[in-house]
Parts: C-alpha cells; sequence; structure tokens
C-alpha cells in the first residue's frame, strides 16, 4: 500500500510544534534605501569582484531567446560558449575554497566521470518591476515569528536578511512567475546505476504570493498552489494531488485523488526527515527544491557570504534527453554548466531536544535570486551524508532565472541518487504566466474531473 | 433449519474486504499509462495493460463446527493446499480531446483449480442441484475461474460557465462520495456502489478501482468556485454486492451467491432473487470548505446492495430479496493536523433493512417495496478514521498508519418488528444488539532500497468487532475479526509482489454472531506487472 502517491513537491509541508516564539524585526528605511543604490533590487551586492570573475549586475538578462515561443522547448542563450577551465579530482584542491563539500566528495567519489566544468559567470536574476517595488515595501515590512511569515508580499520578503531564517524564507518565496504549467520526469537512480522512473507528472503551480494585483492586505497566506496528475510511472497512473502551501505551515493543505472512486482525501503533511513517496524516499520531505518546509526544529545562522562554483544558467541541462544527461551515478558532466557566484551560506544546527536525521545542514543561496542551489547534510555521526542541487535557467519572457522544480539530490555514502522535475523529453518546457481559474486548484475540481 | 442465520452475511464481508479497500482506497493503481503519440497536443490516448499471476494457499483444515450442511460446501471443497491458481488481466483505455473524452477499462481472469473437480467428500451436505458433490456449479466455476467483463465504460466532459464549471460523466462508472476508507459498508460510499467481494477476497490488493462495481450513471458536478460545490448523480441500474459463487473458498453460505442452488433441511430449490428496480436511485452532495476543513452534506436514496431472505414453505422455495427505497442523509468533515488527517462522517437513515430473520412467505406475493417481511426502520451511522503519516522511529524510516471506526444504532424499528433477528438460533443468547462498535486498521512500515532497486513494505492489518452485534449488515459480533501480516515489493517500479498470511479470529460458528472463516487461514502469493 503506498498511502500517499504523489505528494511531491508538495510533500514540502510539515507541522510540528513551533517552540521558539521571538519576532525577527524587519529592516530600517535607511537600510532598505540600499536596495536602490549599492544592493540589486532583490539585496545582491550590484558590483562585480574584484578579480572581474563576477560581473556587475546590470539588469539581468531580459533579450528575448530566438525562437523562443512559451509553451514550446526553452533554448540555450549562452550554447556557444566554452569552458573557462574544469575542476576534476586532480586538480580540485586549485579550486577548493570555491567547492562545497558535496561538490568535494562528489569528484572524489567518481574521479573518472565526474567533473566540473566552469563556464563565464552570467548575472541572469530579473524580475518585474512590480516584483522589485514589492521587494522594496517587504524589506520594512516582513517579519518571521515563531516560524509564521507576515507582512510579506509579491516580492523577496528579506532582500536584506539579517537571520538564517530570513533568508530561508527567501528562498522559499523566490520569484518564479505567477503561475506555469510542466509535464516533467522524476528519476530516482539507485546505488547500482539502475535508472527509475518515480512519476510522470503533468503539474500546473500558480503562485497567490505573487499575484500582481494582490495586496499584502488581502494575502491569505496561501502562497504555493500546485496540481499534480500522474500518468505515470505504474504505481501512480490516474493519481492526482492538489495542494495549498502557506506562510503559516499549520494551515498547509494537501489532496489525493483516490482512482477507482473519483473522490479526494485530505492527506497528513509530511514532514521533515520524513522520506517523500515523490523520490522513492531517496529524498526526505524538507529536501524537495533543495530545502523546503518548516524550519523550527534547527538553527539558523547566516555564515556569511561567499565566491563558489554552483550550477547556473542551466539551460544547457534541458537540450538533450533524459538517457543522455543522466548518467549512472550524477549528471553528465558534458550537460551542466558551472558558474562563480557570490552565495549566502546558511547553516541550519539541530536544536537541543529536537530530532533529525541531518543535524547539521549547510546551504548555498545564489545572492541574485535566492535560490538554495546546493545543500549539504551531516549524519548523527558528523559525517557528509547527502547533497541536494537545484538547476536554474534563465527565462527572459518571464523574466527569471529559476529552477522550475528541476532538483536533484545525491546520497553520498550509499551511491542513490534523484533528479526531479526533468522537462528534457518534454515539447514544453516550463510554459510560464498562465491564467488558472481560482476554482483548478481545488480537491473538488480533481475530483469532478478525474477519469480514472 | 437454520434460516434466521442466513441473511445479510453479505454485509459482513464488507470487513475483509475492507482490507483490500483500504488498500485501493490509498494505493495507487498499478497500471501504467502507456500514453499513445497522437501528434496533436489536444488529443491525449492511452492504453494499457496489467497482467496479474496469484496463488493461495490454505493452512488450516476443517472444523467439524463448521460443517453445517448449509454452510460446508466452501470449506469442504478445499482441503489444506492450493485454493487458488490465478491468471488476471486489467485493460484500460482513455481518450481525451480537449474538453471531452471516453473510458473504457475491463477485465478477465482464469484460475486453474475452479476448473477442476473440488475436494468434497461429502455427497450428502453438498447444496448444488445442478452439478455432482464433487464439483463446483457452472456459476462458480465462472465467476471464479473464467470470465471477462466491462468494468467502465463512459464519456467525460467539462464545460466553463463563467466562473463556475461543470463537468459530467455518462455511462458505466463507479462513484463514491464522503470520507470512509475501509468501512464504507456504514458509511455514504456504502449507499452508491456494489462492491465485487469475492474478487477483492480471491486477489487480495486489488485496486479499488477493479472492485467498486461500475454501474451505469450519470453524475454531474457544479463547482461556483474555490470553497462552493454542488454534486448529483442518479444510477440507471440496481446492482448487487457480487458475493463469492456458493462453494468457493471464501463462501460460508451454501444457498448464496452464483451457484447457490438449494437450502438443505428442507431441501428448498432457489427461486429468482427480487432486485431493486432500475430506477429510484441517486443523491445529492454539497462540498465547501470551511477554513482548514473540508465539509460535506449529502442526501441519497438507494436500494440495499445485500440480500434478505425469503422462504416459500408452499412452493418448496426460498429467494434472496433486495430490500428498495432507502433514503440517507449525510453530513462530513475532515481536516489535518500535522501528520495525521482526521475525518468524521455521520448519516440519518429511513427505510433501512434490518438484520432479519428469514421471512416466511406463505403466499409468494412478498416482496421489497410494498410488502417486505424483513424489518424496517430508522438507523444511525457514524464513521471516524484516520490517515497517519509516521516518522522516522526505531521500527523504520516512515510507516503509514490508517485506520476507521465505525458505529451503528438501531433507532427505531417501523414495520415487521418481529422479523427482527433478535436472538439467533437455538437459544444460543446471542443477541442482535441496537448499537455496534467495530474498527480497522493498517500499519505499514515501509523500507526503501533494501535491496538495489527494490522498496518493500510490511503492511499488518487487523480488524475486529468492538461493541454489540449490528442490527445492520456491516458489523461484526464483538471479539471477531482477522488480522493479517504481508509483505509487498516493488522492484525498480515495474514488477510489484506480495505476500499476505491471513488469520481469522473469534468464536467458530456459523451464525452471523460467529467467524464462519475460523478455519480458513490462508496464505497468499501474487506478482503482477503493466505492460
Amino acid at each position: 500500500m503506498k498511502l500517499f502517491p504523489t505528494s511531491l513537491h508538495l510533500a514540502t509541508l510539515c507541522l510540528v510544534t513551533s517552540l521558539a516564539p521571538f519576532a525577527q524585526a524587519a529592516v530600517s528605511a535607511d537600510e532598505a534605501a540600499k536596495l536602490k543604490t549599492e544592493l540589486t533590487p532583490f539585496g545582491a551586492e550590484k558590483a562585480g569582484n574584484k578579480a572581474g570573475t563576477i560581473p556587475a549586475w546590470t539588469g539581468g538578462y531580459t533579450t528575448p531567446m530566438p525562437g523562443f515561443v512559451n509553451g514550446g522547448k526553452r533554448g540555450d542563450p549562452f550554447a556557444k560558449e566554452k569552458p573557462l577551465y574544469s575542476v576534476t579530482a586532480k586538480n580540485m584542491a586549485e579550486h577548493a575554497d570555491k567547492l562545497t563539500d558535496g561538490l568535494q566528495a562528489l569528484l572524489k567519489k567518481y574521479p573518472d566521470t565526474f567533473r566540473i566544468d566552469v563556464y563565464p559567470t552570467h548575472r541572469t536574476a530579473a524580475a518585474p518591476q512590480w516584483v522589485y517595488d514589492n521587494t522594496a515595501k517587504n524589506a520594512t515590512r516582513a517579519k518571521v515569528d515563531n516560524d509564521k511569515l507576515t507582512g510579506a508580499f509579491g516580492g523577496i520578503p528579506f532582500p536584506i536578511p539579517k537571520t538564517g531564517e530570513e533568508a530561508m524564507w527567501n528562498h522559499t518565496l523566490r520569484w518564479r512567475s505567477p503561475a506555469w504549467h510542466v509535464n516533467f520526469t522524476g528519476m530516482q537512480v539507485t546505488a547500482a546505476g539502475k535508472q527509475v522512473v518515480t512519476v510522470l507528472g503533468s503539474g500546473d503551480f500558480q503562485m497567490p504570493y505573487y499575484d500582481k494585483n494582490g495586496s499584502a492586505d488581502k494575502f491569505d497566506g496561501n502562497f504555493w498552489n500546485i496540481r499534480l496528475i500522474n500518468q505515470g510511472p505504474p504505481i501512480r497512473a490516474g493519481e492526482g494531488i492538489v495542494g495549498r502551501q502557506n506562510v503559516d505551515q499549520d494551515k498547509t493543505q494537501v489532496w489525493v485523488y483516490l482512482a477507482g472512486q473519483r473522490r479526494t482525501r485530505k492527506l497528513p503533511n509530511g514532514c521533515c526527515d520524513t522520506p517523500t513517496p515523490a523520490s522513492a524516499g531517496v529524498s526526505n520531505f524538507d529536501q524537495t527544491d533543495v530545502f523546503d518546509g518548516r524550519m523550527d526544529r534547527f538553527d539558523w545562522k547566516i555564515i556569511g557570504k561567499k565566491e563558489m562554483l554552483i550550477p547556473y544558467n542551466e539551460n544547457r541541462q534541458l537540450q538533450r534527453g533524459i538517457k543522455d544527461v543522466l548518467l549512472a551515478h550524477h549528471i553528465n558532466p558534458d550537460d551542466a554548466r558551472y558558474e562563480l557566484h557570490r552565495v549566502w551560506v546558511i547553516e541550519a544546527t539541530l536544536k537541543a531536544g529536537q530530532r533529525h536525521v541531518q543535524p547539521k545542514r549547510r546551504f548555498y543561496l545564489d545572492e541574485d535570486t535566492w535560490i538554495a542551489v546546493l545543500g549539504d547534510h551531516w549524519d548523527a555521526r558528523g559525517q557528509l551524508w547527502q547533497m541536494g542541487f537545484a538547476s536554474p535557467i534563465v527565462m527572459p519572457d518571464v523574466p527569471a532565472t529559476t529552477s522550475p522544480q528541476n532538483f536533484g539530490f545525491y546520497d553520498l555514502i550509499s551511491g542513490a541518487w534523484y533528479m526531479g522535475g526533468m522537462l528534457n523529453d518534454q515539447a514544453e518546457q516550463f510554459k510560464a504566466s498562465m491564467n488558472y481559474a481560482d476554482t483548478t486548484f481545488t480537491p473538488e475540481a480533481m475530483a469532478g474531473e478525474g477519469i480514472r | 433449519m437454520k434460516l434466521n442465520q442466513t441473511c445479510n452475511r453479505s454485509t459482513q464481508r464488507l470487513s475483509t474486504v475492507a482490507a483490500a479497500a483500504l488498500l485501493a482506497a490509498l494505493s495507487a493503481p498499478q497500471a501504467q499509462a502507456f500514453q499513445i503519440d497522437t501528434g496533436n497536443p489536444d488529443l491525449k490516448l492511452s492504453w494499457d495493460n496489467t497482467l496479474k499471476y496469484g496463488t493461495a494457499f490454505r493452512l488450516k483444515k476443517q472444523s467439524d463446527v463448521l460443517l453445517d450442511p448449509n454452510h460446508d460446501d466452501g470449506n469442504r471443497n478445499f482441503n489444506r493446499g492450493l485454493i487458488s491458481n490465478r491468471i488476471d488481466l486489467l485493460t484500460e483505455a482513455d481518450v481525451q480531446y480537449g474538453n471531452f473524452g471516453a473510458r473504457v477499462s475491463g477485465s478477465a481472469w482464469y484460475d486453474s483449480v475452479y476448473n477442476s473437480d473440488t475436494d468434497n467428500t461429502s455427497a450428502f451436505t453438498a447444496n448444488a442441484l445442478s452439478v455432482p458433490y464433487n464439483q463446483f456449479t457452472d456459476a462458480t466455476k465462472k465467476l471464479h475461474g473464467r470470465k471477462g467483463e466491462l468494468l467502465d465504460a463512459f464519456v467525460f466532459g467539462k464545460f466553463d460557465l463563467g466562473g463556475s464549471k461543470l463537468t459530467f460523466r455518462a455511462g458505466r462508472h463507479t462513484l463514491l462520495w464522503g470520507e470512509s476508507l475501509f468501512l464504507g459498508g456504514n458509511a455514504i460510499a456504502g449507499a452508491q456502489a456494489a462492491i465485487d467481494v469475492s474478487k477483492a477476497l480471491s486477489v487480495p490488493n486489488t485496486p479499488f478501482k477493479e472492485l467498486g462495481r461500475p454501474t451505469n450513471q450519470l453524475s454531474s458536478q457544479l463547482q461556483f468556485g474555490p470553497d462552493l460545490t454542488i454534486g448529483a448523480y442518479y444510477k440507471f441500474k440496481a446492482d448487487q454486492l457480487r458475493l463469492p459463487g456458493a462453494g468457493s473458498y471464501f463462501s460460508d453460505t451454501d444457498f448464496l451467491g452464483a451457484g447457490g442452488e438449494r437450502l438443505w433441511g428442507p431441501g428448498f430449490t432457489r427461486a429468482p432473487d427480487i432486485k431493486g428496480k432500475d430506477s429510484g436511485e441517486g443523491g445529492v452532495q454539497a462540498r465547501f470548505h470551511v477554513a482548514e476543513f473540508d465539509v460535506g452534506l449529502y442526501a441519497i436514496r438507494y436500494h440495499d446492495f445485500g440480500p434478505q431472505l425469503y422462504i416459500r414453505p408452499i412452493q418448496g422455495q426460498f429467494a434472496w430479496v433486495y430490500p428498495t427505497g432507502s433514503v440517507a442523509y449525510a453530513a462530513s468533515a475532515s481536516t489535518t493536523i500535522g501528520p495525521v488527517n482526521y475525518a468524521v462522517e455521520a448519516s440519518v437513515r429511513r427505510n433501512v433493512a434490518f438484520n432479519s430473520k428469514g421471512g416466511l412467505d406463505f403466499t409468494g406475493t412478498a416482496d421489497n417495496s410494498g410488502n417486505p417481511l424483513y424489518a424496517i426502520g430508522k438507523s444511525a451511522h457514524v464513521n471516524f478514521s484516520w490517515l497517519a503519516s509516521v516518522g522516522q522511529n526505531w521500527l523504520a524510516k516512515e510507516a503509514d498508519f490508517v485506520g476507521e471506526v465505525a458505529w451503528n444504532r438501531r433507532l427505531s424499528v417501523d414495520k415487521n418488528e418481529s422479523a427482527l433477528d433478535l436472538i439467533s438460533n437455538g437459544g444460543n443468547a446471542d443477541y442482535m444488539s441496537r448499537d455496534a462498535l467495530k474498527t480497522r486498521m493498517v500499519y505499514e512500515p515501509k523500507y526503501r532500497q533494501a535491496l538495489d532497486g527494490l522498496d518493500i513494505t510490511v503492511p499488518v492489518g487487523f480488524g475486529v468487532g468492538l461493541y454489540g452485534n449490528s442490527s445492520l449488515g456491516g458489523s461484526q459480533r464483538q471479539g471477531v475479526g482477522d488480522m493479517s501480516f504481508g509483505m509487498t515489493g516493488a522492484y525498480l517500479d515495474i514488477w510489484r509482489f506480495s505476500a499476505t498470511l491471513t488469520h481469522y479470529f473469534g468464536r467458530a460458528g456459523i451464525t452471523k454472531y460467529d467467524q464462519t472463516l475460523k478455519d480458513r487461514d490462508f496464505l497468499s502469493l501474487q506478482v503482477r506487472r503493466t505492460f
């Protein structure tokens, strides 16, 4: 019996009694004014680095891609570029300060097949002006209180974060598009390198948090709506799931469609270190999208900002078929693109009295987009265990540089891994800015339209 | 003669069926939709086939207590050892063009055990008339041994009406409302569809989509916005539970179900069943959301899916009668608190048939509407269920814990009170009670990647009557139930297999207050994949 067959990203939803009731204060108006001067509208350092290896941010990449049709394939604007250099197991020591522990472990574990091709850095992150305007407003009004977010709407909630928790909320509420549709494949690869399709899905997504016509006053806290209908694999055909994720995770709701009965049932909210069925149990609920869900089991600390090699502008990875892109133990290095970017390094340490199989975790958030692009997880013995990654895609039509559910996960001990939300074999790759009826994300609509 | 023990056995089956229904309810179906590339993004075609092989073994020999002449054929027909050797095919095809489409599905099976002679050596207690004592009747052979049937066959569509949305399905399909998981017989769902009791028992873990019997109906819903939806359906066919064929392994009543031909004692023969009319069944529902609660209100008129017994001494016949025209009013609510979802459903019903003694019909004029012989009245029902996602603990990294409790009460008897099966046979001091309570639950730890590419789960299930002997079909005697220990495996999410040991407990006996399957413990093995 599979209880929660399709939970996918939704699955992020978790509920644990919260214990840390102190409010975070927003920044002053003076400090927020920097968003119009030395900082980008999202709070990154506008200037490039001294070495010239990171350029200044000049508004992001908004040039339309030739031949692109919304609802079609997404090309690679940097297809003609060649790697500046490659990091391999042999030369990794020279680049160690730019490599996460997880990437170093991969290089050591698969010295013959894994390498990191580093391309020129492009600071492509962009968003519409109204998102920037909302971000400026959020800077002085958003608060986190007892793991619940208030006062934020329509932009990055904490462009000038003071705590690790605030930075992680920026990741959770990162700009993607108000709504989008993807058909995708989730692939699990076993330790021995066998590939297993865990989900073939059709997903509709909406972020009421990014409703251009909405406002902080009217926002009811449901920031992310999702509807997934599964065409496969065997175990999940005909299943469906609808969910509404709330900034107050106690109010998050998920329903599953029960095939053969044409009705739905509300689900428990899976949480934290419980494995997600969608990844065939390889990754846990809070490792979806590198990190998602409740933060209240951990203390979150900003370690600082650092220049690191991270997956970026990964349109390259969308171009070939899944069978070419996935090797036995990792993504084909030929299809991956790494760049040097400044990242926020956020460390999570398990609070006293709390339990989690990964008591220490470190996340790397791209300064321009707030995407948690890489995440390392240690086990209770202090051994590096798992590594999550996202693959940000440039989408000038949105405009955004974002990761449309394509995230993955390496178990550095067992060798098993997972790649979710793959758009490679689809004719349509992230159709953005749809208009969904307000009935779309309801269990009743799913029950009414259910076929199987 | 034990006429009064036999009625409504059918619904007792729901307890065992529940195990299968549960799996199904929450289980993803096994079929992989094989998408056919049409070259047109608006036209979607899929077709897939699931092949299953299953075998099962009886573990105990026959108990003398369970060899009453009218309740022994299913028992005597199978000695210890092989009781099923079966292959099943499920085929499904969907086509969708824009907002409209159609779906057809069907299944077929063959079981070598039912295509052979039985182990029965008791010529004088066999109830079959049409065949010798050591053979299955044609009806039982067909139902269990070789049959193909259409399941779904319907068209569907949706219309956007400004701010609201209308969807419909017309044709053979199953539709269930409410929140029940296992004990649907006591819930709204139990008023909507008959289930295939026979298949659920024969093929453990059959997905619910093959258990709920599809029926000809028109169903539709109108959604006014995110928070209010109205739904309705009307059925064009009266349905009956598909019970195990007489003489099949799980049959405990030799004159009930397909192939049930003769009642020993008087040696009465079976007259045609008196079924409900193919009209007069339908329902309406309203679903809405209040904060984080899903709320539903329902009104349903239905014909009973389980039968009552009439005896016609003058004609020398008996007949199975399906009561008609029951009405249920119900409400449901469901919410999630952290890792647990809770749901409750309550209904009051009128014109329901209570468990009754076999009605003596001297004139042969009793029926299932104006002139019934069984007791009819009002009842109340409550189901409470939970789905829990169990996190990391010493036993497993993840587990599901799912269960349900069902209660019902005989509120009043409006007709034929004397027919109530208040005291069971032989002054056994077994009373049918006014209130009854039962439960069923399953705990299932999961072990992902136990071996490379292999996921394993270990479901342990348990169902038992907690209190009372229900006046309605759905509950068991206090202390009577079953438990199962299983192991399921999935290899690369393509091959699935299971092994399940089922044990029946409670006092052995042949009345509906006993455990009639006490000596029927069995082990089943199954493997399946989709092509």
